[in-house]
């Protein structure tokens, strides 16, 4: 089956989990695929304008593990970031250097029909 | 090593107030360090104690609300034996307003090398005594002490540091002042008041530690998101129960009310992390919670 059909298919369940916050864990679950085979969906889904891919920023204090900003490409993240809601709940460390570590990716659903 | 000369203290002190607010109030301009010692250079302390209290509206605080019984009416209180150094009382729009400055001590140990060392600090206090309720703003002291420790311009580890005078024993010896008045204090609930501003849109949560019947649970917001306008059905379900933790956003596009702030609602204790954009925010804030507690 070709990969718009698939996606025409789903696109309805898949944006009841939140066509904004697509994570590679959501596609792999849905379609109970391997991990390697899920990622290489999102980025087939990804080159065909499906999907849009983003950069998430994780904050690495384990109580917190927000994401903190979010870039569509991986130049624009800057070097050090800070974490609001870990300076204002007075956590000792919110300001971060961000490493490969804190960045997620994820997907966002498209308006391509 | 720190030293606790008058001018170091001084200019602890000036440290905790936006750099904006000082370069106004004394007609300035320049650095940081500039500015600083030319203002402790050419005032005395007593003009730069006013200045902390009449400012101290824009510091990052904790403050605490507390119920007061029996109901304050006086338009004046007897400070003498005050535990505090006393900078100014007066009464204003309805409040006994008393501004002090206790010395707080930190004993700090940091490495490498090995150095112990005490770093004392002017911490502006504001009470407000206001019919039923006692306001206590603390203002925030420096969290990061080693940037007062370096080696070679290597700024060193601290590695454990003892504060003298806490929040807690201000508050006792404040409790224990009114008592010896025939006044007592006790931490004051703000749920009501808390859940009413979120009912009516003025603020939403961005965090939320909530109490469920048999488990505590955590909400805790990406990005800008909030949680009743993401979450609407989570947030009824939340507004029903204790709120132990929350930070909350200010919804509405003026500068009434702090942008952001936590609450820690059964005990009444609120931290506004961040510098206030003017020095009437805050009194907006508690006195917009109390109203509607």
């Amino acid at each position: 089956m070709r990969l718009s059909g698939i996606i025409d298919r789903k696109a309805e369940i898949l944006s009841q989990l939140d066509p904004n916050r697509i994570y590679v864990e959501n596609i792999r679950s849905f379609f109970n695929l391997p991990y390697r085979a899920a990622k290489f969906l999102c980025e087939m889904a990804v080159r065909q304008k499906y999907f849009r891919k983003k950069y998430g920023i994780i904050c690495p204090n384990e109580e917190c593990s927000r994401l903190i900003r979010s870039f569509d490409k991986k130049s624009e993240i800057p070097s050090h970031i800070a974490c609001n809601h870990c300076e204002h709940l007075e956590r000792e460390n919110y300001e971060f250097d961000i490493t490969k570590n804190n960045i997620r990716e994820f997907y966002q659903l498209t308006d391509r029909e | 090593m720190p030293t606790n000369a008058n001018t170091d203290l001084l200019t602890r002190l000036l440290e905790l107030y936006p750099i904006k607010v000082i370069k106004d109030y004394f007609n300035i301009k320049g650095t940081f360090a500039k500015i600083s010692e030319s203002i402790i250079a050419g005032y005395t302390s007593g003009v730069i104690f006013k200045f902390a209290t009449e400012n101290s509206n824009f510091t990052r605080q904790h403050v605490h609300i507390f119920n007061l019984r029996p109901k304050f009416t006086a338009k004046t209180l007897n400070l003498t034996d005050f535990p505090y150094k006393l900078i100014n009382s007066a009464y204003v729009n309805g409040e006994f307003i008393v501004d002090c400055l206790p010395l707080v001590k930190f004993d700090v140990m940091a490495v490498p090398p090995y150095e112990e060392a005490s770093i004392k600090f002017h911490l502006p206090v504001k009470i407000r005594i206001l019919n039923n309720h006692v306001i206590v703003q603390m203002t925030m002291l420096e969290k990061n002490l080693s940037r007062y420790f370096s080696e070679d311009g290597v700024r060193k580890k601290v590695v454990n540091s003892e504060r003298s005078v806490s929040e807690d024993d201000i508050i006792q010896e404040l409790s224990d002042f009114l008592n010896n008045r025939h006044m007592t204090i006790s931490r004051c609930d703000i749920h009501k008041g808390i859940k009413k501003m979120l009912t009516d849109d003025v603020i939403d949560l961005s965090y939320v530690k909530d109490k469920k019947a048999r488990s505590t649970d955590t909400i805790t917001m990406d990005e800008d998101f909030t949680v009743k306008e993401t979450y609407p059905d989570a947030f009824e379900k939340i507004m029903k129960n204790p709120l132990i933790k929350s930070l909350l956003i200010y919804k509405i596009k003026d500068d009434r009310l702090c942008k952001q702030f936590t609450v820690e609602a059964d005990s009444g204790k609120i931290a506004i992390s961040s510098f206030q954009e003017n020095i009437t925010q805050i009194e907006n804030l508690t006195n917009e919670i109390i109203g509607n507690n």
